[in-house]
C-alpha cells in the first residue's frame, strides 16, 4: 500500500523545508492550468525551499512535465490506491475493532478536525503492533468494512460497498500512514486526500496548514460522482430528490464532503482565486474569517507595446484558447454566424491549440463551413497572444467552465474589452468585486452559458461603437493593473508565507491543540 | 411473496421447546435415579420399585403421546422413552442431557421458517418489487396513490442546493428530451456551482442530444401516418431546438422539419385527433369508465369530445353527489397541471416514448 511505498525523489540531502506543498493529481506530471501555477509559485519564492507530496491513485510510467525549481529539494509520492496482498495477522481485539470503525466512520461521514484527531490517535496505538499499511490488507479490515456497512447502508449491496469503501479507506488510510516531509508550513493545493495529509500535518507537527483553492474540489467530485456511471445504484430512489435512504454516491459525496470540512477546519488560512468560491467554501463550515482572495496575477508589462487596431481594420472577435469541448467553441461560431450580416467584413479569430481534441477541432471547422462561415472564422492555431492583441477588437470566451482565466487577464492588461460567459471569476473580472473601491465600472459583458445570441449581440455593441470600446477597455486595463499583476500575487503570497512561518516557529503541543 | 431463502441450519431439525423437554427428562432421570439405587440398598424390596420404574416407563409413554398430538417436537421424549426402555435411568439421564445442550432457538426463526414454508408451498403471492418490475415489463404503470416527485424545474429556481445536484445527476444519467428546459434553467440559475454542473451535464449529453436531433430529422422525412405520433415527434423536436444546446445549422434543420411534419396535417384532422386523444387519455388512465364519461357528457348539448374540461367537471360533482371521494382525488391528480405532474413520476422508466399529450394553452 501506498504508505509502504512511499517514495522522495531527492535533489538533495532531505532536509526541513520552509513549504511542503501537497498536490493530487497534477503536478509534476500534468501541464498547464494548477500545475503550472504551481511552477509559477515556487519559482516566485527564490529565497525558500519547497518540498513536494504529488498524491496519485498508484505508481505510472508519466514522465515530469514540469523540471524541478533549484529550491524544490525532494519529490515524494504518496499512492492512494496501490494496494498490495493479503496480510495475515491476527485479528484486532473487539474493542480496538469497534473503536477504530467508529472513528473511521466519523472521519468518513462527518469531517473535522477532532474527528482526524481521534483517527490519528488510534491508529498511532496500534502502530506496536500493527502496521497501517498492512492492516488494510488483514481480516480486520473486512470486519472493519462489515462493521461500518451495517452501521451506513445495510439496506445496500455489500458486494459494492465493499469496494466503494476499499478506495475511499484505502485512500484515507495511506495519507494517515504517510511519513510526512519535515517543513515550516504545509500548503495543500485542494481539499480532498490533500487536504486530509496537510489537515494531519497540521495536527502532528503543530506547523500551520495553509489551502489554496482554484475550483471547488468538492463540487467538481460531486457532479462527477453523480454523473458518473462507475458508481452503482443500489438504492432505487426513481426520480424523487429527496429521499432519505443513503446509497454509494451519497457515501462518495459526504466522504468528500468530509474531507473538505476537515481540511477547512484546520487549514490556518484559506486562499480563493475569487469572491464568489468562497460561497462554496462556508456551505462546508469553513470559517469566515479565515477566508481570503488571492488572485492570480499576470505581467502588465508585457502588454505595454499593444496598440489599438488601426482604424480601417477589419472589425475582429477573437476567442484565444485551446479548441475543446470545455471552451464551447461552436457558441462563438453561432455567434460570429448570427453577427455577420449585422457587422460588414467580421472576422472570427480562433487563436490555440487544435490537437487536444481532435475530433472537435473537425467537428468547429465543419461546422463553420456548413454555417458559410470560411472567410469570416479563421482557425488560427497556437499563436503568440502579444502578437495578434493589437489585430482584436473584442475578446469572447464562451467557455463552460473556467476558473479565472489567463487570457482575460491579458487581454485586459492590452485594454481590449472582453465579452465572457458567467463561469470562474469572469464577472468579477469584468464587473468589478463587491467591496472595489472606488467602482471602476464594466470592462465589458457577462452572457449566460450556451447563448450565442447574447454574445452575438454583445460583440455588436462593442464593435460598432468605438467610444463605448475605448471605455470598456481602459476599464478593463484599470482594474487588471490594480487588482491582477504577478507582482501583487506574488507579494501575497511572500506575506502568507512570512506570517505562518513566523507563526510556526511559536507552536506548542499541536496534539494537545487539537 | 418471494421469501428469503432460510440458511439450512434454520430449515432442517431445530432446537425450538428442546431445552424445556431436556429437563422434564433429566429430572424424571434423577428420579429413576433414585429407584436403581434404593433397588441395591441392602434390605431394600425391589417388587415396589420396579412398579415405580414402570410408572415412570408410563408416563414417559403419555409425554410422548401428548407431545406427538400436540404437534410438538417429540425429539426428547422419545429418545427419554427409548433411553428408559433400553438402559433405565442413565438413558432417560442421557435424554435430558442432550435436550439442556441443544442450542436455543433464533428469535427470528419462525418468521424465516414461515417464509421458507411458504416457498416451498408454491404461494402465489408476489412482493411489490416483482410486482412493479412486471407492471413496467408489461407497459407503465402510474402510481396514483403516491405522490408525484418534485418538479424539477421548481427545484432548479427554487429547491435546495443539494436537489438541484442530484437532478442533475439524473439527468445526466439518463438523459431524455422533456429534461432540457430543466438544464436550461440550471445553466442561466444564480448559483455559481449549479451553473458549473449544468455546464459539465451539458458537455456530457450534447452528442447524445445531436444524435437524437438528427434521428428525428430523419423520421420526420418519412413522418408516421398517425397525427398523434407526428405531433409527439414535432413537439420533441421543437424541445430540443428551445434549448438553445443544439447548434445553429441543426436547430434550422429541425425547424424546417417541424415546419414539414406539422404543416401536412390538416385541420379536421387535427380537431378529431385532439378530441379523440382527450378521451382516450382519460380513459387509458382508467380515471373514469367508459359509461361515466357518456353519462357525463349525456347532459350537454354535444355528444361530441369538444371541451373536455366541461365534461370532467360535470363528472367529478356527479362524484361527490355519490360520495365517491376515492375516485375524485384520483380524478383530481390526473387533472393537475402538466408541469406538476411530471412524467417522471412512473418510476423505474427512464426513456419512454414522448406520450402524445395536445398542448395546454
Amino acid at each position: 500500500m501506498s504508505a509502504v511505498r512511499q517514495r522522495a525523489d531527492k535533489h538533495g540531502p532531505e532536509r526541513a523545508t520552509d513549504i511542503s506543498i501537497l498536490v493530487e493529481g497534477c503536478y509534476p506530471y500534468v501541464p498547464g492550468g494548477v500545475s503550472a501555477w504551481i511552477d509559477w509559485l515556487i519559482r516566485a519564492h527564490p529565497g525558500l525551499s519547497f518540498s513536494v507530496v504529488a498524491l496519485w491513485p498508484r505508481p505510472t510510467n508519466q514522465q515530469p512535465r514540469y523540471a524541478l525549481p533549484p529550491n524544490v529539494t525532494a519529490l515524494h509520492h504518496l499512492y492512494l490506491q496501490d494496494f498490495g496482498g493479503l496480510v495475515r495477522q491476527r485479528p484486532l481485539p473487539v474493542r480496538d475493532l469497534e473503536e477504530l470503525a467508529t472513528a473511521l466512520d466519523d472521519l468518513m461521514m462527518i469531517g473535522g478536525k477532532a474527528r482526524l484527531g481521534e483517527l490519528t490517535r488510534r491508529l498511532a496505538s496500534l502502530r506496536g503492533d500493527y502496521d497501517i499499511a498492512d492492516l488494510f490488507n488483514s481480516p480486520a479490515a473486512w470486519d472493519l468494512a462489515r462493521r461500518m456497512y451495517h452501521t451506513e447502508m445495510p439496506y445496500g449491496s455489500f458486494l459494492h460497498f465493499f469496494w466503494a469503501w476499499r478506495a475511499l479507506a484505502g485512500g484515507l488510510l495511506a495519507t494517515c500512514g504517510f511519513k510526512l516531509p519535515e517543513a515550516k508550513v504545509y500548503h495543500c493545493i485542494s481539499t480532498g486526500y490533500a487536504g486530509i495529509l496537510a489537515a494531519r500535518a497540521a495536527l502532528e507537527t503543530g506547523r500551520p496548514a495553509i489551502l489554496t483553492e482554484h475550483g471547488i474540489y468538492t463540487n467538481e467530485r460531486r457532479i462527477e460522482l453523480l454523473m458518473a456511471d462507475w458508481v452503482a445504484d443500489t438504492v432505487d430512489k426513481g426520480h424523487a430528490l429527496d429521499d432519505p435512504r443513503f446509497d454509494l454516491r451519497d457515501m462518495w459525496v459526504k466522504a468528500f464532503e468530509a474531507y473538505a470540512r476537515t481540511c477547512y477546519e484546520t487549514a490556518s488560512e484559506i486562499v480563493t482565486l475569487y469572491e464568489d468560491n468562497q460561497r462554496a467554501q462556508r456551505a462546508l463550515d469553513a470559517p469566515r474569517e479565515r477566508l481570503t482572495v488571492i488572485a492570480n496575477g499576470i505581467d502588465p508589462k508585457r502588454f505595454e507595446g499593444v496598440k489599438p487596431p488601426p482604424v480601417d481594420a477589419r472589425p475582429t472577435m477573437a476567442l484565444i484558447g485551446r479548441v475543446v469541448s470545455i471552451k464551447d467553441v461552436k457558441t462563438f461560431i453561432a455567434a460570429a454566424h448570427a453577427l455577420k450580416p449585422r457587422v460588414p467584413g467580421l472576422r472570427a479569430l480562433i487563436a490555440g491549440p487544435l490537437d487536444e481534441e481532435p475530433a472537435y477541432s473537425a467537428e468547429c471547422k465543419a461546422f463553420a463551413a456548413e454555417l458559410g462561415l470560411d472567410g469570416t472564422v479563421e482557425f488560427a492555431g497556437p499563436v503568440n497572444v502579444v502578437d495578434h492583441l493589437s489585430l482584436i477588437h473584442v475578446v469572447v470566451l464562451t467557455s463552460l467552465s473556467e476558473s479565472q482565466p489567463l487570457v482575460l487577464l491579458e487581454a485586459g492588461a492590452a485594454g481590449i474589452p472582453f465579452v465572457a460567459t458567467n463561469v470562474g471569476s469572469c464577472r468579477e473580472i469584468i464587473e468589478g468585486r463587491s467591496d472595489e473601491s472606488p467602482p471602476l465600472g464594466a470592462g465589458g459583458y457577462v452572457t449566460g452559458l450556451v447563448a450565442p445570441g447574447e454574445t452575438a449581440d454583445a460583440v455588436y455593441r462593442i464593435l460598432t461603437d468605438p467610444v463605448h470600446r475605448r471605455r470598456l477597455g481602459e476599464t478593463l486595463r484599470a482594474r487588471v493593473l490594480r487588482y491582477y499583476s504577478a507582482d501583487r500575487a506574488v507579494d501575497a503570497y511572500q506575506s502568507l508565507y512570512r506570517r505562518h512561518m513566523e507563526a510556526a516557529t511559536t507552536q506548542t503541543d499541536p496534539m494537545e491543540a487539537a | 411473496m418471494t421469501p428469503p431463502v432460510a440458511p439450512s441450519d434454520h430449515v432442517g431439525l431445530h432446537a425450538d421447546g428442546r431445552r424445556g423437554a431436556g429437563i422434564i427428562a433429566a429430572l424424571v432421570g434423577l428420579g429413576e435415579s433414585g429407584v436403581l439405587a434404593m433397588v441395591y440398598v441392602p434390605g431394600g424390596a425391589p417388587t415396589p420399585l420396579l412398579l415405580v420404574h414402570a410408572a415412570t416407563v408410563a408416563l414417559l409413554l403419555l409425554w410422548w403421546v401428548d407431545v406427538r398430538r400436540k404437534g410438538r417436537d417429540a425429539a426428547i421424549p422419545t429418545l427419554a422413552l427409548a433411553g428408559s426402555l433400553a438402559a433405565g435411568p442413565v438413558g432417560i439421564l442421557l435424554a435430558g442431557a442432550l435436550g439442556c445442550l441443544a442450542r436455543s432457538p433464533r428469535g427470528d426463526e419462525p418468521r424465516l421458517l414461515a417464509a421458507w414454508y411458504a416457498r416451498i408451498a408454491n404461494s402465489i403471492s408476489t412482493d411489490p418489487v416483482a410486482q412493479l418490475c412486471e407492471h413496467v415489463a408489461v407497459g407503465r404503470a402510474a402510481d396514483l396513490a403516491d405522490e408525484p416527485p418534485p418538479s424539477y424545474l421548481d427545484a432548479m429556481q427554487a429547491g435546495a442546493p443539494s436537489d438541484r445536484q442530484t437532478a442533475l445527476g439524473i439527468i445526466a444519467r439518463s438523459f431524455h428530451p422533456e429534461y432540457l428546459p430543466v438544464l436550461r434553467a440550471a445553466l442561466d440559475n444564480a448559483e455559481p456551482a449549479t451553473r458549473v454542473q449544468a455546464a459539465a451535464v451539458a458537455a456530457r449529453i450534447r452528442s447524445d442530444l445531436k444524435r437524437l436531433v438528427e434521428r428525428l430529422i430523419e423520421e420526420c422525412r418519412d413522418p408516421p401516418l398517425d397525427v398523434g405520433e407526428r405531433l409527439a415527434l414535432a413537439s420533441t423536436l421543437e424541445l430540443c431546438t428551445r434549448s438553445g444546446l443544439v447548434d445553429a445549422l441543426t436547430a434550422r434543420s429541425a425547424e424546417a422539419a417541424i415546419d414539414a411534419v406539422v404543416g401536412g396535417i390538416g385541420e379536421s384532422e387535427l380537431s378529431a385527433w385532439r378530441a379523440g386523444a382527450e378521451r382516450g387519455r382519460w380513459r387509458s388512465a382508467g380515471a373514469i369508465p367508459d359509461d361515466d364519461l357518456t353519462a357525463a357528457a349525456r347532459p350537454l348539448p354535444s355528444a361530441e369530445w369538444v371541451d373536455v374540461p366541461l365534461r370532467v367537471a360535470s363528472y367529478e360533482r356527479g362524484l361527490v353527489r355519490l360520495g365517491r371521494f376515492a375516485a375524485l382525488r384520483r380524478i383530481r391528480a390526473l387533472a393537475r397541471p402538466t408541469a406538476t405532474r411530471p412524467h417522471a413520476r412512473l418510476r423505474h422508466v427512464t426513456l419512454r416514448r414522448t406520450i402524445a399529450e395536445p398542448r395546454r394553452e
